[in-house]
């Protein structure tokens, strides 16, 4: 099974599902009765659009925060549609200053990131931070931002839920949400990042390995169980300013389906909260708007989304990205297994024939391939399994358990 | 005499009413052989109408005791002078109309009658027995007397008296009543009868006598038409010649209708009142009368001296040759509008649309010039203007908001309405507070006559109207509803959210004339419409139309009309969302138009129609009132406030004959426009963006106080040159403002879309358009082909700021840019509207940008360069042809190929964090894929026969009968390891359905 491929649908469903805006509504009974009009699995079809021009702007991702330091920024280019890779932009001069007179000029840790000093400047609420970046041919600076006081998040939880997909018209899983309570608060403006780890097994265990000859592997559960870390690639907003209280109940945050196996033994949900200001929230909720909100009838014209990034000399040369200054503060929690039936892959053992030829063909593999993960069917078959039925690795996890981790 | 054909016609078992009036010189000629009396004894069917097909007209002048109330419409007044003429003669054809009823009954008089002269008893029965009676003078001897001892039957009552006397009375069971001497009339003919009078009617027609049609297969050839006397023309060098088009079936008047004289080459066109008139030197003249849906007659005209001369157009029934599909008022080349697009509702039937839903609105969109943003979304771009430039009247009522089920489909049920006009260009100068277009649609009359009633059933709704008299002949009624049931199709859908979805929607209208006498009209129509969408209970959006129009028409010296009106109409919409409990709201918005206003049209002579009028409109909207949903819910209460306008007007416009060849249009509209208060109002630092930051003062006024007065002035010049009934030029210029546009920023028109008027700080738009075009008929005017080009320029056309959230936007104006808008095109149309193949080809260049630059790199959209409005779609092709094969099949094809819209794509990635975001540049700047579709249509009619209950029709349908995945959108999307980019398509599969409908009574 692929996890990843797996994570990108669930990832597109959310599109359709997690919405606040009313403009959703338009969207979802349009597409609901297009769906009925005969095109159920076929409405939304992948397109490949003939784009490879880009403009090579000058990207700044970066910000501090009332977290411990190293802060860190990343320069780079913007890259084309096609191929997004991050094109880092080296030797660049970058600065960060406070009201206070306190700055620190950052350290180029690797190519197009830069860092302070663990010890150096660390953000304080109330003061008011600035970038400062020269790349040689130019001077950029950010529009000063000042660092707000984190609010703690009260509860962080999930629901049974079920979601509307292209795929699987009713695929369940947990849906999770955030409650807060920002009584006390000094913005109206909050964004969560949010960071997922699970534990998984594979299917089979490794009782055998071939290094030029079968031998038994010592250890046949050594690959077995993994714990995989990912950051949600998402952004969630939220502004308060509407609310007579400022209490956030049940702000839907991620959808986990039952067709991976992110929830098939424990999984970590770790949510960082941000209060940030105004601009820094119209940035990131633009952003989230026109990725989220493309495609139905009733969505607005895409646009160029300009952060608080100037060119010194020159006003109008666009600069891609922000520098946020901003309160955090964080919670964990865990989960058990789904209380339900999983719909993702599971490895089959193989035919005894095939696995046959399989092991006979072992002969040939290369050296380099060694050591190759033998599997044994219950009534004792040797087979050549795929990477990802013995190895928990293959799919991105780690075989060390996190050392936060509480079973 | 032809009559022959006329009879076989009539023998074929149609059903026409056929009927005569005799116009005194004729009646003269013929009283000496009685027999001639047959031309009134054949059957009518639709015994009330106004005569049609055989006389397609009457002369007024020498029209015989015509009542006031003979005709339906109040045009038909005899002058005095007419009733006092035949007296002369000898001959009388007392009539007075009856109706089916009166026909059906055994007629009977009462003592009540009893010692009345002839004269009297003959007015009295005919005033309330609802007969006619045909007699010829001299023959009832001068002294009788009636003599009704008790009650008896007429023809009874008529013969006691009348048979010592030599005198015979006779009834056709029709309610005509037939007086002669020696013996009773026969009411059927000999088999042979035409054709021994074929050469008498040939010296008839030679002497200008014979008022008679006769109809060939494939056209009218009517013999002579006499207006006037020879005695009153010596004293005339031009004599006018004027009267009203009337329809035989229900009497309303034809506008619109052409009328066109051969010999001259010099044509005009009944206007909104159904009345034309003529100035011409006396002679003989050869006129066509044609219009859209009715049949065409030809005929010779002799003109003695000035007179009336009515028409009556036979609806077009089951033609043998096809059905009309036609697009347009009927002449193209002699019509003096441009930009001028008119359907009827019948000529839509066979146009394949989705789920079968006939829908009028949807048809328009093959027409050249108008296009949508894409299928299945509401609002209409005619001539690359924006969706808010166009008003829709349904009988004077606006609404502003005709989309049902998020624009699949409009809020116009059409059954209910009669027929729709599309104004692109040359707006009627009674028009005024739209740029781009006026679609005026109208409602069906009531049946005066009889009692109807029709209805539908499709995959998603039914529907049902009712018709008929409330005083008949006088007054009617129309009733009509539709509702959806559509909420099975959500319970198939595997879905928990589509299950727990719903959609409702409705609409119904009622319409009520009443004829006022002494040419007066009074008319009543209301107008109801709701949606009520609810997504799994997250979120909801319903709104309704709600609006009545009062109408008041008198027509003064026959040729001049007075109209008044007055309006109020709501629009109230909704929206819920409940998606996040914490922050679940509801947001009311309202609009209501309040409007008076009043035309008067005058015809000082044949040359000129002056319209002058005033009107106004009083706007009050609830620009939103935001509360918590529930009591679960945090939600800050928020009242946007109220906002009003008046906006008024005054114009002044003359359409006048220069020669036959040429005519010109002119008009002036003054309009104001005020901003009332009730709402605060911000001032705001010259030079920078408004925000909350460059406030620099706040005024307050108290509610209705006049906050800012805006002003300007409206033309409309255009010219039509002729070169003869095939060909003609045309040209137009003119000048429109617009006070209110909607707050919208989405691709397409949302439901959550709000209307808004200008303000102290929004500045009202204004439009320039000139047109051009030629239009000729081919291959004996079976084809009219045209070929029009415009150029239009929008001032302050309202635009939003990137990013701009128009749901909550407490002040509009920190979100509103206001820029130009140029577009130009070219629209050809070829149109073939008779035989058994019909339809049309258009063919659309155009061209849309729109341009928002300031000084100041925030007040600028797409940097301050020009881009392509969302809407713009350079190549577009529609072919619509229906073939009958038989009176009762017939298929209908549609083909649709348009460029693709436009979009805005990607002009790079970047990474923010973990996150890839797309990053966009030049607006609209690319294109989706180009849009191609066709659709099928069957329609199947129940047999014709003439005397049956209920009329059924099918209609299958295949929408995208080649199921292409057409592209509604192409966006893109970031996911975890790429960008990728999707299209979604509304319709990706053929969509088949059925539709029956039915109708009480035969086939129309």
């Amino acid at each position: 099974m692929n996890s990843d491929n797996n994570l990108r649908k669930s990832g597109k469903e959310q599109n359709w599902c997690n919405s606040k805006s009313s403009q959703y509504l338009g969207a979802k009974l349009w597409m609901a009765f297009g769906f009925l009009l005969m095109c159920y699995s076929s409405c939304i079809e992948p397109f490949e659009a003939e784009i490879d021009q880009y403009e090579d702007l000058l990207v700044v991702d970066g910000r501090i925060s009332t977290a411990p330091g190293p802060y860190e920024v990343r320069l780079s280019k913007a890259s084309s549609i096609r191929k997004t890779e991050f094109l880092a932009l080296r030797d660049a001069t970058i600065e960060i200053v406070d009201d206070q007179g306190n700055s620190e000029v950052l350290k180029e840790v690797e190519d197009g990131v830069y860092q302070t000093d663990p010890n150096g400047i660390q953000g304080t609420v109330g003061n008011t931070y600035q970038l400062k970046i020269s790349t040689g041919s130019a001077n950029y600076k950010s529009a000063p931002e000042k660092l707000i006081a984190p609010l703690p998040i009260k509860k962080v939880y999930q629901e049974v839920s079920s979601q509307f997909s292209t795929e699987d018209p009713e695929l369940a899983g947990f849906q999770f949400y955030v409650d807060s309570d920002m009584t006390g608060t000094d913005t109206d403006y909050f964004l969560w990042d949010l960071e997922t780890t699970y534990k998984y097994n594979v299917d089979f265990e490794i009782p055998f390995v071939y290094s030029g000859a079968i031998v038994p592997f010592s250890r046949p559960d050594s690959f077995f169980t993994c714990w995989k870390t990912e950051p949600i690639k998402d952004i969630y907003t939220f502004d308060i300013s509407n609310l007579s209280q400022p209490v956030l109940e049940r702000l839907p945050l991620n959808f986990v389906g039952v067709d991976t196996r992110q929830l098939s033994i424990r999984y970590s949900l770790f949510v960082k909260q941000y209060s940030v200001s105004k601009e820094a929230f119209d940035f990131w909720s633009a952003l989230q708007d026109q990725n989220d909100n493309q495609g139905s009838l009733y969505s607005s014209l895409p646009y160029q989304i300009r952060g608080n990034i100037t060119n010194t000399s020159n006003a109008d040369e666009p600069v891609l990205g922000y520098f946020m200054a901003a309160g955090v503060s964080d919670k964990r929690i865990y989960v058990d297994p789904f209380p339900g039936s999983f719909s993702y892959g599971i490895c089959q053992h193989a035919d005894p024939a095939a696995a046959q030829w399989d092991i006979r063909g072992l002969r040939w593999s290369r050296r380099s391939s060694w050591p190759i993960f033998l599997a044994q069917s219950p009534n004792g078959v040797l087979e050549v399994p795929l990477d990802e039925c013995v190895d928990c690795r293959s799919v991105g996890g780690t075989i060390f358990k996190p050392s936060w981790w509480v079973e | 005499m032809r009559d022959n054909n006329f009879l076989g016609e009539r023998r074929e078992g149609r059903g026409e009413s056929v009927a005569s009036w005799h116009d005194s010189k004729s009646s003269h000629d013929w009283s000496g052989s009685s027999k001639n009396l047959f031309e009134i004894l054949l059957p009518r069917q639709s015994v009330n109408c106004p005569p049609s097909e055989g006389v397609p007209f009457r002369v007024g002048e020498e029209k015989c005791g015509l009542s006031d109330n003979s005709s339906p419409d109040l045009t038909a007044t005899p002058s005095k002078g007419g009733q006092s003429l035949l007296q002369a003669f000898c001959v009388c054809l007392l009539s007075l109309f009856f109706t089916s009823l009166s026909a059906q009954t055994e007629l009977s008089v009462t003592p009540a009658y009893n010692n009345l002269d002839w004269t009297t008893f003959v007015e009295k029965c005919e005033t309330e027995l609802l007969v006619r009676f045909f007699f010829v003078e001299k023959e009832i001897p001068s002294e009788v007397k009636i003599l009704v001892k008790e009650e008896a039957t007429l023809l009874q009552v008529l013969n006691d008296n009348l048979n010592k006397k030599g005198v015979f009375a006779s009834e056709d069971g029709k309610g005509n009543i037939f007086i002669q001497s020696g013996k009773s009339v026969t009411t059927s003919l000999p088999e042979n009868y035409f054709k021994s009078k074929k050469d008498k009617s040939k010296s008839s027609e030679a002497s200008g006598n014979d008022n008679r049609f006769l109809k060939t297969k494939k056209d009218y050839v009517g013999t002579t038409q006499v207006v006037g006397t020879q005695q009153k023309g010596l004293r005339e060098r031009k004599s006018t010649v004027n009267g009203s088009v009337k329809d035989n079936q229900d009497g309303t008047s034809i506008i619109g209708a052409t009328i066109y004289i051969e010999e001259t080459g010099e044509g005009t066109a009944s206007d909104e009142n159904g009345f034309y008139s003529l100035i011409l030197p006396k002679g003989k003249y050869t006129l066509t009368v044609q219009n859209l849906n009715h049949e065409t007659i030809k005929f010779t005209l002799q003109v003695l001296s000035s007179g009336t001369l009515d028409l009556v157009m036979e609806s077009q029934q089951f033609t043998l040759e096809g059905v009309v599909v036609t697009s347009e008022k009927n002449d193209v080349v002699r019509g003096s509008q441009m930009g001028f697009e008119k359907l009827s509702t019948k000529a839509i039937k066979e146009i394949p649309t989705v789920l079968g839903e006939r829908d009028i609105l949807k048809v328009a969109l093959l027409l050249p010039g108008v296009q949508s943003v894409g299928e299945g979304s509401a609002g209409f771009n005619v001539r690359g203007s924006p969706a808010d430039q166009n008003i829709f009247y349904i009988d004077n009522i606006p609404l502003y908001n005709t989309s049902h089920l998020l624009g699949f489909f409009s809020t116009f049920n059409s059954d209910g309405t009669q027929d729709f006009s599309i104004y692109k260009s040359n707006l009627p100068i009674n028009f005024g507070g739209r740029l781009s277009s006026v679609f005026d649609i109208t409602a069906k009359q009531g049946n005066k006559n009889e009692f109807s009633m029709r209805g539908g059933i499709s995959p998603i709704t039914g529907k049902l109207l009712v018709e008929g008299p409330i005083a008949k002949g006088k007054s009617s009624y129309m009733v009509s509803a539709r509702s959806t049931y559509s909420d099975w199709m959500l319970r198939l859908v595997n879905d928990q959210d589509v299950k727990n979805s719903s959609a409702q929607f409705g609409d119904g209208m009622a319409k009520l004339n009443f004829d006022l006498g002494n040419n007066s009209q009074f008319r009543v129509f209301g107008y109801y419409s709701f949606d009520d969408l609810n997504f799994a209970n997250k979120n909801r959006f319903a709104y309704q139309n709600i609006g009545i129009s009062a109408g008041y028409r008198k027509v003064i010296k026959k040729k001049n009309t007075l109209d008044l009106d007055v309006v109020y109409y709501d629009y109230i919409s909704r929206v819920e969302d409940n998606e996040l409990e914490v922050a679940a709201f509801s947001q009311d918005n309202e609009v209501i138009h309040q409007e008076v206003k009043a035309n008067y049209t005058i015809r000082p002579n044949n040359n000129h129609t002056i319209k002058v009028g005033a009107n106004s409109v009083l706007y009050d909207l609830n620009r939103g009132d935001l509360a918590p949903l529930h009591s679960e819910s945090f939600f800050t209460p928020q009242v946007l406030g109220r906002e009003r306008g008046l906006e008024s007007g005054v114009y002044i416009g003359d359409e006048w004959d220069v020669n036959p060849h040429l005519l010109v249009n002119g008009g002036l509209r003054y309009n104001i426009f005020n901003v009332l208060g009730g709402d605060e109002v911000f001032a705001y630092e010259e030079g920078v963006p408004r925000t909350q930051f460059s406030v620099i003062d706040t005024f307050s006024f108290n509610n209705y106080q006049v906050a800012k007065t805006y002003s300007g002035l409206d033309f409309r010049a255009a010219a039509k040159y002729q070169f003869d009934d095939r060909k003609s030029i045309k040209a137009s210029f003119n000048r429109t403002h617009q006070y209110m546009f909607l707050l919208s920023n989405t691709i397409s028109l949302s439901p959550t879309d709000k209307w808004k008027l200008i303000d102290s700080n929004i500045e009202p738009m204004r439009g320039d358009q000139l047109s051009a075009g030629y239009y000729t008929k081919l291959a004996s005017k079976r084809y009219e082909a045209s070929i029009e080009g415009y150029f239009k320029q929008v001032k302050n056309l309202v635009e939003y700021r990137d990013g701009a959230d128009l749901i909550v936007a407490g002040v509009p104006e920190w979100e509103v840019l206001q820029g130009d808008l140029n577009a130009f095109g070219i629209e050809t149309m070829l149109k073939k509207s008779s035989g058994k193949l019909s339809g049309w080809i258009n063919y659309t260049f155009s061209q849309t940008r729109v341009h928002v630059d300031n000084e100041n790199p925030e007040q600028r959209i797409n940097f301050g360069n020009p881009y392509p409005s969302n809407y713009d779609k350079p190549h577009s092709v529609n072919v619509v042809a229906t073939y009958s094969f038989t009176r009762r099949f017939s298929l209908s094809l549609n083909t649709v190929y348009a460029t693709g819209r436009p979009i805005t794509y990607p002009a790079g990635a970047y990474f923010q964090g973990d996150n890839r975001i797309v990053h966009y540049s030049e607006r609209n700047e690319f294109r989706i894929p180009d849009y191609f579709r066709m659709d099928i249509s069957a329609k199947l009619e129940g047999n014709l026969a003439k005397n049956k209950r209920i009329h059924g029709t099918w209609i299958f349908s295949i929408y995208n009968a080649i199921g292409r995945k057409n592209a509604y959108s192409v966006y893109f999307v970031s996911e975890p390891n790429r960008i990728q980019g999707y299209k979604l398509s509304v319709f990706g599969a053929p969509i088949i359905s059925a539709t029956y409908n039915f109708k009480l009574g035969h086939y129309e």
